[in-house]
């Protein structure tokens, strides 16, 4: 597919410090589940690309921080925002109870603009937040997911329907990305035999435990 | 399965969708029993209001090749796959879940390993069998292993392939050693092709 097909669409991500939303990232970006925090300063911004049935469409996150400590936002995280994502975590009341005043922000400068809230680390037993008192959606017309990064639940939702949305309430749906095709050159044998040490340290490093997933 | 069919299953799975929708908004029923009040607790629905922002983008429905109408899947199986990292301290990074097949070209009868994050059907690892590389296992997990593969095609930002030291898990290891008699026996079945 020409680059030129690419469709590039701002998607500003807010929401409280700690709620997931590098994570949530990350996670789409490269499949990695990063449980530490590490606050972000200011902003990141990263492209996430999704095959769907309209052709590829490249989502430019911009993934601010939730820490008004680390500057707050300025208005030009939100300029020419075309779309938003407003997350919260189900394990935190005051991150919820705090979407109102991420919404308002968002909307003095990006009006009328489709908006999805979600609500994440539904995979955390010990939910505070219950689904009966998620309500704030219904009242702006925002959609709502229940998410987690770390299981993937309804992880891509959020952008198919924002992308249904921007395309005019198009039915969408991800379609499989075009694989490349792999050199078939044969290895040599002896380079292989250099790379014995590297791999027998990384078979004594243990894989990050497996949940209750068992895979 | 085929294209089509997958495309239905797709199509049925929207409709779910709009189903759904229309049950969010009405408002939740009154639960009875203790039971119940469990149940409503645990996820919650979907909710996909029907408002209309106009057409922002303006993109024509069209066809995205996967690009492996020309193979076979001759091997398919749920599994977790993982990277070494190397930047911070050496650590194993997810990679993707979902699954992991090998497919083979109907010409020429060469073999490749391809896998798929699940949901968003992005490409997590691509790349010949050669028949020099070589599964190690895991320490410690009987259903893991583990292999360095000098030139990986998965990202397609780096058509000329990146070097990776990956890792993947099955759930059994029953599943993982059929993995190895698999992933072997392509090795050898390349190392013929390529010998001609």
């Amino acid at each position: 597919m020409a680059e030129s097909e690419q469709v590039q669409v701002k998607l500003v991500l807010v929401g409280d410090g700690g709620v997931g939303k590098t994570t949530f990232v990350k996670r789409h970006l490269n499949g990695e589940f990063e449980s530490r925090y590490i606050p972000t300063l200011g902003v990141s911004v990263q492209p996430l690309s999704f095959y769907t049935n309209f052709g590829k469409i490249v989502f430019n996150v911009w993934d601010t921080a939730g820490q008004e400590k680390f500057g707050g936002l300025r208005d030009g995280y939100y300029i020419q925002g075309q779309c938003a994502i407003i997350m919260f975590d189900v394990t935190s009341r005051m991150s919820y109870k705090h979407v109102p005043n991420w919404y308002s922000d968002l909307e003095r400068v990006c009006e009328n603009i489709p908006i999805v809230l979600c609500g994440n680390k539904v995979d955390i037993k010990d939910r505070k937040v219950k689904p009966s008192q998620i309500n704030f959606h219904r009242r702006y017309n925002l959609s709502y997911y229940d998410v987690s990064a770390k299981s993937n639940y309804n992880f891509e939702k959020p952008f198919i329907w924002l992308a249904s949305k921007l395309l005019g309430n198009k039915s969408v749906h991800l379609v499989q990305q075009p694989t490349l095709k792999p050199a078939e050159v044969p290895l040599d044998a002896g380079l292989m035999q250099q790379y014995e040490t590297e791999v027998q340290t990384a078979a004594a490093v243990p894989l990050p435990p497996d949940d209750n997933e068992d895979l | 399965m085929s294209e089509v069919e997958k495309k239905e299953e797709v199509v049925e799975k929207k409709e779910e969708v709009v189903e759904k929708k229309e049950e969010s908004v009405v408002a939740p029923a009154e639960t009875t029993t203790e039971e119940k009040k469990e149940e409503a607790v645990e996820t919650a629905e979907d909710s996909e209001p029907n408002v209309d922002f106009g057409v922002r983008l303006k993109l024509e429905e069209t066809k995205i090749s996967n690009n492996e109408e020309d193979e076979e899947v001759v091997y398919d199986e749920r599994s977790r796959l993982f990277r070494f990292d190397t930047t911070e301290t050496p650590q194993w990074k997810e990679r993707g879940i979902g699954n992991v097949r090998f497919l083979k070209d109907k010409k020429t009868g060469k073999v490749r390993i391809v896998m798929r994050r699940e949901k968003v059907h992005k490409v997590c690892l691509n790349h010949f069998v050669d028949p020099n590389l070589s599964l190690e296992p895991m320490q410690g997990s009987d259903r893991a292993w583990t292999w360095k593969c000098p030139l990986d095609f998965s990202d397609e930002e780096f058509p000329n392939g990146v070097p990776e030291l990956f890792a993947i898990r099955f759930g059994s290891s029953e599943t993982a050693n059929k993995f190895k008699s698999t992933f072997d026996q392509y090795k050898a079945e390349n190392k013929e092709i390529l010998s001609k």
